[in-house]
């Protein structure tokens, strides 16, 4: 029995982002590539990394101003660190053993989560584009009723700002400053340091994912695409501490003893 | 009102510091292992056997030796099922050798070797990039965690059928539920969008009857089981009106609300439900050569952007 008809399934993949010229005599071979109209090869002789990659997300080449803000964007988010969970699973896969091709992937699928990872990058984007024409007055008074902040815990009354390890993060502060210096930053980073100012907590600063979301409002990145690239540049810093870790011998890493390993029951509670 | 916290208050992150705080088992080295309060391994199992070794051979032979051992023996390695072990680990439940059987016939059911089937594909792209096949088969499963099928649409389905159940128990009729707003279709508004309820390949599930048969075969009555006989009515409804049938996720969401499975917990531990039929299509693809699973001419991927520009116009 057919009963596969009418789901308007189509019969070719379609795509606006590279067009590949087939040969005169192969078809399954290119004789020339050209991405969002630019012939491939003069991309190659006449632009950078930064400038290619934002071509690629936004369909068009940025402006001197967003490239510079790209390229110190994507020097400022290149590596995690190694204290990141995404950071430490390409690390532990490294020391273990696994084959080499598969420490980055490792890494990035950690990196997806909704705690200082992707999807984190997406939902603060989606929040800094809902509410970024929003009074910040009226959403610092929400914020301080609908979570207030506990002692001993991150508050983290907004996607994108609060606390890290129960205070400001400096690193991210210093950064921020340095950005808010650049031409190409707009409205979406203005908005969310006034947030930030507004809520006027000792504790509340920038979270690295906000200041990432913010920037790629600004450089024209919508959310979806926003949390893949946040992978796409953090890659380069989860690789390297992986690797690193694949020339040392499995113990060179701890393992945790029994004395620091505590099972509890379920309703026992630390 | 004092907004501010104390500062310097580490006590949260220095407690957890170099140790591992857990509810959900251990390895305890050399002698055993437990898993949500189950021993997977006896680690006490040395002193035992020690202690039966002191008893005569006659004893040992006899239905109160038998008996005492079999109390004693409480390892899951040797006394429960694979799937037992999965859905304690994702969920921190023992159930029923039964529910696991009927949990394991389902993921059989997810476990098409078709190359045709997202995840698959995904696993054959890989297979024929030669990609190991544990990386081949993880991306195809991870691929399944999508909205549109795999195990997301258990959470929903069983979000959707603990609704329903709940508005049925209230008085309102299979029509009533089934032709609520919420359930229009994003596009066409002329037909439910239900979980469960519709598959985007096949009308007709071919599933259903197995998992019937299977059902039956293990012993559940359908007459407690409220969500399920539920799930058919509503699916005989949509079958009726709009050639919308249930699926076997809408099956399986009926079922497991049953078990009384959370829409999370049927979600997690149907994460690598389709990892099967994955792995059989990257193994398919490891040994055809490069490039050799669909193949695509240039032509084949139709082009709908931008026209040629000349980059040096941009180029100030």
């Amino acid at each position: 029995m057919d009963n596969k008809k009418d789901f308007g399934y189509a019969k070719q993949t379609t795509t606006a982002i590279w067009y590949e010229e087939p040969s005169q005599d192969n078809p399954y071979v290119a004789s020339e590539c050209r991405l969002h109209g630019y012939r491939h090869l003069d991309l190659c002789k006449n632009k950078n990394f930064a400038e290619v990659m934002l071509l690629l997300f936004t369909k068009e080449l940025p402006t001197d101003q967003q490239s510079q803000l790209f390229e110190a964007l994507m020097v400022a988010f290149i590596n995690p660190g190694p204290r990141h969970p995404a950071t430490r699973a390409a690390m532990i896969a490294g020391v273990s053993k696994t084959q080499t091709e598969h420490l980055l992937p490792i890494g990035l699928i950690v990196l997806g989560g909704e705690h200082h990872g992707s999807a984190d990058v997406e939902q603060t984007m989606l929040f800094i584009k809902n509410n970024r024409h929003t009074a910040v007055a009226d959403l610092v008074k929400k914020g301080y009723e609908t979570q207030p902040p506990k002692d001993g815990q991150d508050w983290l009354p907004y996607p994108g700002i609060g606390s890290t390890y129960g205070s400001k993060d400096p690193v991210c502060d210093e950064f921020a400053n340095y950005f808010a210096q650049f031409d190409a930053v707009d409205k979406s980073f203005t908005w969310l340091a006034q947030l930030i100012e507004e809520i006027d907590h000792p504790q509340v600063s920038w979270l690295s994912v906000g200041l990432f979301s913010a920037l790629l409002l600004d450089l024209g990145i919508e959310p979806r695409e926003g949390g893949v690239i946040f992978q796409l540049i953090s890659a380069p810093g989860i690789a390297a501490h992986g690797l690193e870790q694949t020339h040392k011998p499995i113990s060179s890493m701890p393992f945790l003893d029994d004395q620091h390993y505590e099972l509890r029951n379920k309703n026992q509670h630390v | 009102m004092n907004f501010v916290t104390k500062t310097n208050t580490f006590e949260f992150w220095d407690k957890n510091r170099g140790t591992i705080n857990t509810e959900v088992g251990q390895w305890i080295g050399g002698k055993g292992a437990i898993c949500h309060g189950h021993t997977i391994i006896d680690p006490d199992a040395d002193s035992r056997t020690g202690l039966l070794s002191k008893i005569p051979t006659a004893v040992t032979q006899s239905r109160v030796y038998l008996k005492t051992f079999q109390k004693w023996d409480k390892e899951w390695i040797s006394k429960f099922s694979y799937m037992q072990m999965l859905i304690l680990s994702a969920t921190g439940k023992q159930v029923d050798k039964k529910v696991a059987d009927w949990i394991e016939g389902n993921f059989i059911g997810l476990s098409y070797p078709d190359a045709r089937i997202w995840c698959n594909q995904i696993g054959a792209l890989a297979g024929t990039c030669k990609t190991s096949v544990a990386a081949a088969t993880i991306v195809g499963a991870l691929a399944s965690d999508s909205r549109a099928y795999g195990c997301q649409t258990n959470k929903t389905g069983i979000e959707f059928i603990h609704e329903a159940l709940i508005a049925y128990n209230n008085g309102q009729s299979i029509q009533e539920i089934v032709e609520q707003p919420k359930y229009k279709h994003r596009f066409n508004k002329e037909r439910p969008d239900i979980p469960g309820f519709a598959r985007p390949v096949n009308r007709q599930d071919e599933r259903i009857r197995p998992y019937e048969k299977l059902y039956i075969k293990l012993g559940f009555k359908l007459k407690e089981q409220k969500h399920l006989k539920l799930a058919k009515a509503i699916g005989l409804y949509l079958e009726e009106n709009y050639q919308l049938g249930m699926n076997s996720g809408g099956y399986a969401s009926a079922f497991l609300a049953d078990q009384g499975f959370t829409p999370d917990e049927a979600c997690h531990l149907k994460s690598l439900s389709v990892y099967s039929g994955v792995m059989a299509c990257a193994i398919d693809n490891r040994e055809k050569g490069p490039n050799s699973f669909l193949p695509l001419r240039c032509n084949d991927i139709l082009y709908n952007g931008l026209g040629k520009r000349d980059i040096n116009k941009n180029t100030e």
